[in-house]
């Protein structure tokens, strides 16, 4: 970095009140000697002028609403899952009654079913007496086909 | 909305900071569309810890470094460094016309690097002291301070190249 290099960036923290009274004293000096770095601090005071010519950007009334209603979303979801484990949001018992036994149901058949499919007999793919199976067949005229009968039949 | 005091809390933090927040979204990202998205997301995060807000020094730039951080991701699944040539400002902020010096300082603005952008907005639009700035880049008040000059140095020739009809 040269002389000059080292003044100007000087001269852009002097735009931000970055400098010490010692600094500010040896710029001033500077600028009065060195056309270029005069003319570099006219282009920063011009840009900073030209920054003030901004208008206020506002957040948009279509996103406000939009984080507004995700937040109240999120409270909603999270207020109702306190109700519920505090137990001051109350559901009606015929509808707790039916829910449990719903679960209870589905449990107990989840329970004894990979049991029944464990004792099922090798090569049975049926569960119950009246699902309808394929078998082949073999004619008289060793045709073969499928025939599709009841498992109740006689196999 | 609030349940609670937090989020009495949440809610004055969010009027204080929401056209900040947006305005650097906007700027860094040159879409108002994306500006809304990653705003909508930082005041759900800031929502999120609206229990622990007590914890954060400088909500102002806590909110900054998040907006940042997303529009770093955004740009970078973007890849949005736009080359001076092909700019045309999208930012309906000119009240003196497309004409004017902010108009093309605007335009110059998006021709520069990212982390130069930054910093000015950080600077000039958002008005962060030297300090902040560094702790919302992480970087040291020695390194904000070349930062900006660079930044400024770059900007003026961007300015002028626009300005004296080379590009435009």
């Amino acid at each position: 970095m040269n002389r000059c290099d080292r003044y100007r960036e000087m001269i852009s923290a002097s735009l931000d009140h970055e400098l010490s009274p010692a600094e500010v004293e040896s710029l001033a000096s500077h600028i009065g000697e060195c056309r270029e770095c005069a003319e570099f601090l006219g282009s920063l005071n011009d840009q900073r002028e030209y920054f003030a010519e901004r208008t206020d950007v506002k957040m948009p009334s279509e996103v406000e609403t939009a984080i507004l209603a995700k937040t109240v979303e999120l409270t909603e979801n999270i207020s109702l899952v306190r109700r519920l484990f505090s137990g001051s949001m109350s559901i009606p018992k015929p509808v707790a009654w039916a829910t449990a036994a719903v679960i209870l149901i589905l449990a107990v058949w989840s329970a004894i079913r990979p049991i029944a499919v464990q004792n099922a007999p090798a090569g049975s793919m049926t569960q119950s007496p009246d699902e309808r199976v394929q078998r082949v067949v073999i004619t008289d005229k060793d045709i073969v086909r499928t025939q599709t009968i009841s498992k109740s039949d006689n196999l | 909305m609030p349940e609670s005091r937090a989020g009495e809390i949440f809610l004055q933090y969010f009027q204080a900071n929401k056209d900040q927040v947006y305005e650097y979204a906007l700027r860094m990202t040159g879409s108002s569309h994306d500006a809304g998205d990653i705003s909508q997301e930082v005041f759900i995060k800031l929502f999120e810890k609206r229990d622990n807000l007590a914890g954060i020094k400088n909500i102002k730039a806590w909110l900054i470094v998040i907006t940042r951080n997303l529009c770093l991701n955004h740009l970078r699944n973007k890849k949005r460094e736009v080359p001076l040539e092909q700019i045309e400002s999208t930012m309906p902020l000119h009240p003196n016309g497309d004409n004017s010096n902010y108009a093309i300082l605007e335009k110059a603005m998006k021709g520069l690097k990212t982390k130069f952008r930054e910093v000015l907005i950080l600077r000039e639009y958002q008005g962060f002291s030297y300090e902040e700035i560094s702790e919302i880049l992480q970087t040291t008040v020695t390194a904000v301070k070349s930062m900006l000059f660079n930044a400024r140095t770059q900007l003026s020739e961007n300015f002028h190249k626009i300005n004296n009809g080379r590009i435009i």
